[in-house]
């Protein structure tokens, strides 16, 4: 029997992006995916959990940078490390939950044992390796750069081009506002998150979490259950000229702001989220205040965090392949925020970001049915110019266009080709 | 009220109940809740929903939402409907469950077929139903829980009700 033919070469990743133009082959071709699993996720700043996840010495929790499963380990004398999920003896993964406290890594294959630190400290029956074998050359790989943002850490696993701040670029400003509105400048994160499936490329669940131009249409349904509830129907802020908007903030990150909207969601004026407010007047002053309590935003950290502030979750997105995609969704709590709040998040977040929501069931349908009719060679381009010719440039990160504007996704894009071509 | 409710009349409930969900008869369904009920998937411990996040987790009130939406073409993961097919078995009292009174805690063990879009998947776990009867004699369900065992996987839509 001939061996099967070679897979087709990827295509060129700068033949496939334009200015307002996105080809099919970025969403639907495997060795492109492979290529961006080196490029995007294997180099570059990627979020790998937040620090609340992980609070005491020897907490650790597993999570993927792209396809390499990692360790976010808390070492009791390093601090937060990063540690790349694989014995350096024959391969195995040494921790195999999700989360866990432990003083140690012991592999179950042939019981080699590493510090939380990543040093390897055991290798059972000594002396079989032979004079002045180095045991140090065998410790757990380890990402070379972690960094942590208002709690949020993230890491590469190889060569950075920016310092994280600057990599945060526009999106400071934002995560500042959630830093701001918490006693402990983090987010207290749940350990349990909603995970389901995307049957679609994940840049396409990317370009979803800051689509201001669907919800009307694909959560119909879902806004008139709030309706019939709250009496205020979300669609009528979600639409053009509702004062919402849709941004880039540079380096790909993307937002909605609904901050000068009331979608109703918040609870704003509940007693106890007046208490709260009264507290952050007296830690921040009245101006910033009411900044942080006005916030309403759902910020896209490129290339696989969103945190949304109206229902609060963070979402990690993890790219599988490149017709699949799998997302788990953590509520968090703020702390030092209504308890009610806190507390309401879990039904919250189970309502609408679930496998089994009234939210996000729509947004799964739509985008497998995005990725079923990407399948069509002779409609070559997903067009993405909605807003262009209205943008503004706010400051030298951000701009910004309307809510139904698509500006957050070409924004997503252009940082996409950076890391695709230019620094390839 | 009394809740005199034998495991024969427990397991005739779980089996209409099942009948009426692949009947597609959401709104016969309905009826069978109490006017204060839950209806739920945990994804970890089971224990109270209050308490950890669930994959669904209705109280009376989003439960007739959720049965009005299955109605709504507009409802694109419900659009076209799932099609099931449950068997459910092993139904038992469940006495390691807390008394509460005017009620009975029954165990029961279910596999279900979906097809949506030709898709078929296979799901099965744990039903937890807590029954009463209404003034009326009939059983009612005051809660619903549906422990997957899948629950903690990633999930695909499961919108259809359980
Ligand atoms: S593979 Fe880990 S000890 Fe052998
Ligand atoms: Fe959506």
């Amino acid at each position: 029997m001939s061996g099967s033919a070679p897979p087709p070469p990827a295509p060129s990743p700068g033949d496939l992006v334009h200015a307002d133009r996105v080809h099919r082959r970025a969403y639907t071709d495997a060795a492109l995916f492979d290529l961006e699993m080196e490029r995007i996720f294997e180099r570059g700043w990627v979020f790998v959990g937040a620090e609340s996840e992980v609070p005491a010495p020897g907490d650790y929790k597993t999570a993927t940078i792209g396809r390499v499963p990692v360790i976010l380990s808390r070492d009791k004398d390093q601090g937060i490390v990063v540690l790349v999920n694989r014995c350096m003896h024959r391969g195995a993964t040494v921790c195999r939950e999700d989360y866990g406290n432990t003083s140690a890594f012991k592999c179950l294959y042939h019981g080699w044992t590493y510090k939380t630190s990543g040093d390897l400290i055991g290798v059972p029956f000594g002396g079989g390796y032979g004079k002045g074998w180095d045991k140090s050359a065998f410790s757990l790989r380890r990402a070379p750069h972690v960094g942590s943002y208002a709690g949020l850490v993230f890491a590469s696993l190889t060569a950075v081009d920016v310092d994280l701040e600057t990599h945060l670029g526009g999106a400071r400003k934002y995560l500042d506002l959630m830093r701001d509105n918490s006693a402990t400048g983090s987010l207290d994160v749940a350990r349990v998150p909603e995970r389901y499936v995307v049957e679609a490329n994940w840049k396409l669940q990317l370009e979803n979490v800051v689509d201001g131009y669907h919800p009307p249409f694909t959560h119909e349904t879902a806004f008139e259950a709030i309706a019939r509830e709250k009496g205020h129907n979300p669609a009528t802020t979600s639409t053009q000229g509702s004062g919402a908007r849709c941004a880039t903030l540079g380096y790909g990150h993307g937002l909605l702001d609904y901050s000068d909207t009331d979608r109703g969601y918040s609870g704003k004026s509940s007693d106890s989220a007046l208490a709260h407010h009264a507290s952050l007047v007296e830690r921040l002053g009245q101006e910033r205040a009411d900044e942080v309590s006005n916030a309403d935003l759902q910020l896209l950290v490129f290339p696989n965090l969103f945190v949304q502030t109206g229902r609060q979750h963070l979402r990690v997105i993890r790219p599988v392949s490149v017709d699949r995609t799998e997302v788990y969704a953590h509520p968090y709590a703020v702390p030092g925020g209504p308890e009610d709040v806190n507390k309401a998040q879990l039904k919250a977040i189970a309502w609408w970001a679930s496998a089994g929501g009234f939210g996000q069931p729509e947004d799964l349908e739509a985008l497998a049915a995005c990725q079923r009719g990407l399948a069509a060679p002779m409609a070559e381009w997903n067009y993405l110019g909605r807003g262009l010719h209205r943008e503004v440039a706010l400051s030298e990160l951000e701009t910004s266009g309307d809510v139904t504007d698509e500006v957050a996704q070409r924004g997503m894009y252009r940082r996409w080709i950076e890391l695709m071509v230019e620094q390839s | 009220m009394t809740t005199d409710i034998d495991l024969e009349q427990a397991r005739i409930f779980l089996d209409t109940e099942a009948a009426l969900l692949d009947d597609q008869d959401f709104e016969g369904w309905l009826e069978l809740f109490a006017p204060r009920c839950r209806y739920w998937l945990p994804i970890s411990e089971g224990l109270d929903p209050e308490e950890e996040l669930a994959i669904v987790n209705d109280d009376r009130a989003t439960l007739d939402a959720r049965v009005l939406r299955m109605r709504n073409p507009a409802t694109y993961s419900q659009s076209p409907l799932s099609r099931t097919s449950r068997l459910i078995g092993n139904v038992l009292f469940d006495r390691a469950a807390p008394q509460v009174p005017g009620t009975v805690a029954v165990r029961a063990r279910f596999t279900l077929a979906e097809c949506r879009n030709r898709e078929t998947r296979m799901y099965a776990g744990r039903l937890d139903h807590r029954l009463t009867r209404d003034e009326l004699g009939a059983i009612r369900i005051v809660e619903k829980r549906v422990s997957l065992v899948n629950r903690d996987s990633a999930l695909h839509c499961i919108t259809f009700l359980w």
